[in-house]
């Protein structure tokens, strides 16, 4: 595949858009960290407003640009071929952008001020909705294209193994299509004929029931990339390789089928669904920490072997011999690190009783900071130091400036993350602007509010230094020879592959039994029940 | 000094003990921060009044 074929224009228009982005969602999260430690002076709505951007572009532009634009990189160097129907590629990025820009107008004319805004009966302007709803649309045109490919490439190619990070790629496709259904389903019927006034009245138990559906496998939509990454460019760094293609494969397929019907473990303390069927989601919940553990040692086993070549000796001498100044091993050293503790956070979320200690308070933004800013945009970044070289054809501006940003992010992060963890065991609540009641207990929160402060200045000038550095690579006049992406290898070449871990029709069908058992009876009660009451499942 | 070719192979074909052993503290600590959270925090408010 020559370079001229390569979609680097698609991907940067999406690159671009995500980073540029998340630069202003970063510098709003200081803003919010300096509201709540009264650093700034108070403005409640301009609070929550800050909170709805910051949100929004972390949670659905930044990833859903970012990952649609890796995925047609991907796509295209994994399976060397060209991008396919580039035309749908640019419809889609232009509905995104339209979406975008309808959500901005919403969002800046204080009209979608609730974080998210998909929980009636607080309610957004029908711009947020539809340009939501755009936003959706156009990356279901990236799944129809990944998947195409996929196919493709299998009917050329068959009995062959579909290249790891493309598997993954399509798995996180597949997945998008299945999660972001829930949240559509929600916008379509619910909330956009109330932001039109079409309806008066809505269920807002089926309305939080539907959101959860979407609400947390969304966060395996944004992680995967990162686990791609991890699996085929980190050992590849490494000088080492690839422990086990068949274990990334499989942490693909569980995080597709386990990853989907575990929503409910946010409405633990919601009374419209059953304990029978939060236990069930419950349950999910611990089983998607498999896929995690799986990769976790997949990725550090691999690290371990490419120190052991590199010459390490004993128990953890190959820690020391890893080549650390490459910012890829960096960041999958770092990202592991935030991916242990944001783990731990998420399984006491996920405690059924437990959970009711640290529900709604500012242990849940430290669990997902850790896992989203920690690990998931830690391997953005190390995913873009890679590729924009090969993309521009230009060196690296600084390989220095980048360890530099990787430590600062993960620094920052700890430290507006750890007070935050201690808070919601004190009970703060999150997503507030300010708590005026009760001063004595408010008083013992105050010195870990200025922490944070200063743990979100380090992460602002960390994004500052990372989109500086891109703008650099672009200017360079230092030329990248290489401009080939390479993949890492495994240890043992994957000569004969099963069906099942290389297609995902058998998975489809199985999930599409899970979700029926996880959502059919929990959704249909709403039309079943007379009254306010539920029928419990099991007890 | 580098390595000869045999010994590469030795070490591609050997189990990963150091990050068996990091992934077996992990679980050590995991499982103590949990119980010391639901018996020392949790379990230490009490009942719902």
């Amino acid at each position: 595949m020559s370079e001229q074929h390569r979609p680097v224009g698609l991907a940067m228009a999406h690159l671009w858009v995500a980073f540029l982005t998340f630069l202003l969602a970063a510098v709003l999260g200081l803003y919010q960290v300096a509201v709540r430690a009264g650093v700034v002076p108070q403005w409640d709505e301009g609070y929550y407003i800050s909170v709805s951007a910051h949100g929004n572009i972390m949670g659905f532009v930044l990833t859903t640009f970012f990952i649609v634009g890796f995925g047609y990189y991907t796509a295209n160097t994994s399976l060397k071929r060209k991008v396919w129907a580039p035309g749908l590629a640019w419809t889609g990025w232009l509905m995104m952008m339209a979406g975008v820009l309808l959500v901005v107008f919403a969002l800046i004319t204080r009209q979608a001020t609730v974080l998210y805004t998909f929980y009636p009966p607080l309610t957004a302007h029908w711009t947020y909705y539809v340009g939501a709803a755009l936003l959706v649309v156009g990356s279901f045109l990236w799944c129809v294209i990944m998947i195409v490919m996929f196919g493709q490439w299998k009917k050329d190619n068959p009995g062959k193994p579909v290249p790891l990070a493309m598997y993954g790629t399509t798995a996180n496709a597949i997945l998008w299509l299945w999660t972001a259904t829930g949240v559509a389903l929600e916008v379509v019927f619910q909330l956009i004929p109330l932001a039109f006034g079409w309806v008066d009245t809505i269920d807002v138990g089926l309305a939080r029931t539907l959101f959860s559906w979407t609400l947390h496998p969304i966060v395996y939509f944004w992680l995967i990339p990162a686990y791609i990454a991890m699996y085929v460019f980190v050992p590849q760094a490494a000088g080492g390789r690839l422990f086990s293609d068949e274990m990334g494969r499989v942490a693909f397929i569980m995080l597709l089928v386990f990853g989907l019907p575990i929503g409910f473990h946010h409405l633990y303390v919601d009374p419209f669904q059953s304990d029978g069927y939060k236990l069930f989601h419950a349950a999910g919940t611990f089983m998607v920490a498999v896929p995690t553990l799986f990769t976790g040692f997949t990725v550090m086993a691999g690290l371990e072997i490419a120190g052991r070549l590199h010459g390490g000796k004993g128990l953890f001498g190959w820690i020391k011999a890893l080549p650390w100044e490459k910012p890829m091993v960096l960041a999958g050293g770092l990202a592991l690190l935030m991916l242990t503790a944001g783990g731990f956070g998420g399984v006491v979320n996920a405690s059924y009783a437990m959970n009711t200690m640290v529900h709604n308070t500012m242990w849940v933004p430290a669990h997902f900071h850790l896992i989203f800013g920690g690990t998931v945009v830690i391997m953005y970044f190390a995913i873009s130091y890679y590729l924009w070289p090969k993309m521009t054809g230009r060196a690296l501006f600084s390989a220095g400036m980048a360890r530099k940003q990787l430590w600062l992010w993960t620094i920052g992060m700890l430290i507006v993350t750890i007070p935050w963890h201690w808070l919601g065991l004190l009970g703060v609540p999150r997503r507030t602007a300010w708590v005026p009641y009760d001063h004595p207990l408010v008083e013992q929160w105050t010195s870990s509010q200025y922490i944070m402060v200063f743990g979100a200045i380090l992460l602002v000038l960390s994004a500052l230094l990372f989109i500086i550095n891109l703008l650099m690579t672009h200017m360079n006049s230092a030329r990248e020879d290489n401009r080939e992406v390479e993949y890492a290898e495994p240890i043992h070449p994957v000569l004969n592959i099963s069906k099942s871990l290389n297609g995902f029709a058998i998975w489809n069908w199985i999930l599409l039994v899970y979700m029926v058992a996880a959502f059919a009876y929990p959704i249909l009660q709403f039309w079943m029940l007379s009254g306010q009451d539920v029928m419990a499942w099991g007890w | 000094m580098p390595l000869s070719e045999e010994e590469k192979e030795k070490i591609l074909n050997s189990p990963p003990k150091g990050t068996w052993f990091i992934l077996f503290i992990y679980g050590v600590i995991s499982t103590a921060a949990w119980l010391a959270l639901y018996f020392g925090r949790f379990l230490a408010h009490g009942p719902i009044q």
